[in-house]
């Protein structure tokens, strides 16, 4: 009878509907992700007579060809650059750079200087504690919209605009919804464990270092993990901070715009930059790293995912 | 009776203090410098003007040209300006009708394990770890020549003048449930089974369960979601910048925060500081609206909305 009661529940109309729905919305993002992947060995000149399907000789079609990838690297050595820069250029070897240091540095600082402010705030009953935690949650709160441009001014005045280092500096703030994930975690270990270590003379820094950090390793990874996909997605902060150091999500940005024509490798004539082939090399390289993370990683991502940001 | 000192991190000690005062320096230093000055210098970047005199020399004022630039139609920005608003508002009243009521019916139906909850579940969640810039390539590419187009599978035109506008929100809706689901259905998780079976009891059906039971336990969620999505109505730009670049996007998609970027952008790019106070002055204008708008609305949501009881 229980039973019966479950399988009614399962299948009522809302639940069929909605099966349906998430049945084409899965069935259209694959065929988006396929297609796109499909497209990266195939010839820019194929694309025409095969728009859909894998490369092939069949109707004189060049068949599999790394021409996408030639023309990209090509192009990352023309003068794709806003010519506002003090660069017209990066080779593709320098974006990548770019977008490590970018996305790896970016949020290694980023998630450290919470962890270690939500640490300070959360352990030391000091009374700056209290305003830094009053910090965080009157800026969280309070929605201050268009102060990129005042931040443009101020890095400009300190010559840090347009610098990596600059950059590195600007991500090493410590407001956040991250910081209230760490600061609960913290609050929720046991004041015992200093209490001893204290007795036996342990300084701060030990303390802090050899006991409340190594408890605190999953969410801090979490946390980096989860900047670490938002700044290697990110291609406005590049364009508007650094635009000399651009990475790989800005390189794609123009990519998109280009259109002029480029020398590909084995190749008499140049080829427009606007054929989707190479487009879709330029989306493929960016999520690539991003996915294999994803199907690797999932369950750390999502399973720990709730409102406060991470369950610790 | 002896009183027992207490041993704990901080208690006075010199190096304890010394320790503290040492690492919270340079974050607070950090803090003190991108938010406070920036805050303020917004303020007086707001108000700066250079104007030049009959010498053609350049001279520092102090005044409300920069607001009034947004308000001045003999160069059509106040036009530009109105019909910002009315996108920004719009695209965010199609979000919340369509996209708000598929992520809740999407996380009730993971919350039930209906076949295939799991896969849906990951899927659903994998556009907002994709960059936006990534899927939106693709899915413009796929609409203007596999799907529509001259010679795709149907006669459309995706990004025509007439069908641009629906393409955009179809995108736009497409991607944005991942994070949402998530919250939601692990608020559900944490229902407790005695509460739903008692209702089955009472011969309560799905809809009636979705409605009188999830819905109240999961709206502390949803106001989260209500609230960011409201504050971010002039702010959000729509990934208009993905699909057609930094200086092409039709006026008729150009949203207050895409108006606002691009001013930023402009100025700052051009070595232009002089510039920067007019989207400086825009930012200002905006926050003075949207702030007190959030409070109302977390006052309205807090008094009319359900209660997790």
């Amino acid at each position: 009878m229980a039973k019966a009661k479950m399988k009614h529940d399962k299948f009522s109309p809302l639940t069929v509907f909605m099966l349906i729905i998430l049945c084409v919305y899965v069935a259209v993002l694959c065929f988006m992700l396929l297609w796109a992947v499909m497209q990266i060995f195939k010839h820019p000149l194929d694309y025409m007579k095969n728009p859909i399907w894998l490369p092939s000789t069949k109707n004189g079609q060049r068949g599999w060809t790394l021409a996408n990838f030639s023309a990209l690297i090509s192009y990352s050595h023309t003068n794709w650059m806003s010519s506002s820069t003090t660069k017209t250029y990066a080779g593709f070897a320098e974006i990548i750079l770019n977008t490590l240091i970018y996305s790896v540095g970016g949020s290694l600082v980023n998630a450290s200087v919470m962890c270690l402010m939500a640490y300070l705030a959360a352990r030391y009953k000091y009374f700056y504690s209290k305003i830094i935690y009053m910090i965080v949650i009157v800026v969280m709160v309070i929605p201050v919209v268009g102060s990129q441009a005042s931040e443009i001014a101020v890095l400009k005045t300190l010559n840090l605009y347009d610098t990596r280092f600059g950059f590195v500096i600007l991500k090493a703030g410590f407001v956040g919804m991250y910081f209230l994930v760490f600061y609960e975690t913290f609050r929720n270990i046991p004041e015992t464990y200093s209490e001893a270590a204290m007795m036996d003379g342990a300084s701060d820094a030990r303390i802090m270092l050899g006991i409340y950090f190594p408890l605190v390793v999953n969410v801090f990874l979490t946390i980096t993990l989860i900047t670490f996909i938002q700044f290697w997605n990110d291609y406005q902060m590049a364009m508007m901070y650094m635009p000399s150091y651009p990475t790989l999500a800005y390189f794609l940005f123009a990519v998109q715009r280009a259109s002029h024509k480029i020398n590909v490798i084995g190749e008499k004539y140049k080829i427009g930059l606007d054929r989707p082939p190479i487009k879709m090399t330029a989306t493929v390289v960016l999520m690539t790293p991003i996915l294999i993370i994803f199907i690797a990683l999932h369950e750390r991502l999502m399973g720990n995912l709730s409102i406060g940001g991470i369950k610790g | 009776m002896q009183k027992t000192k207490k041993v704990g991190l901080g208690q006075n000690t010199w190096k304890s203090k010394l320790f503290y005062t040492l690492l919270v320096f340079l974050p607070s230093l950090q803090f003190l410098i991108f938010y406070i000055i920036v805050n303020i210098n917004s303020f007086s970047l707001a108000f700066k003007v250079w104007e030049l005199d009959a010498d053609n020399q350049v001279n520092l004022v102090f005044g409300w040209k920069n607001f009034a630039y947004w308000f001045d139609d003999s160069s059509g920005v106040r036009t530009q300006l109105i019909d910002a608003i009315i996108i920004s508002l719009e695209t965010y009243g199609i979000s919340m009708i369509t996209g708000l009521p598929l992520g809740l019916f999407f996380s009730y139906y993971m919350f039930k394990k209906m076949p295939g909850s799991k896969l849906f579940r990951v899927l659903l969640f994998m556009p907002s770890i994709l960059s936006a810039g990534v899927l939106a390539t693709i899915y413009k590419q796929l609409t203007e020549f596999v799907v529509g187009g001259a010679n795709g599978w149907f006669d459309i035109y995706f990004w025509d003048s007439d069908h641009r506008f629906a393409s955009m929100m179809i995108f736009n809706i497409f991607v944005s449930f991942g994070t949402s689901v998530l919250m939601y259905t692990n608020k559900m998780d944490s229902i407790a089974p005695e509460i739903i079976e008692s209702a089955h009891l009472d011969g309560a059906n799905g809809l009636s369960e979705f409605w009188y039971i999830i819905l109240p336990q999961i709206f502390s969620i949803m106001q989260v979601f209500l609230m960011s999505g409201f504050a971010g109505i002039f702010t959000n730009q729509h990934n208009v910048l993905m699909l057609w670049g930094q200086y092409s996007v039709p006026s008729e998609m150009q949203s207050v925060g895409y108006l606002l970027w691009r001013a930023i952008y402009r100025a700052g790019g051009a070595e232009q500081t002089d510039k920067l106070g007019e989207p400086t002055a825009l930012g200002l204008m905006i926050s003075a609206v949207i702030i007190p708008l959030t409070f109302l609305l977390r006052w309205i949501m807090n008094k009319v909305g359900w209660k997790e009881e």
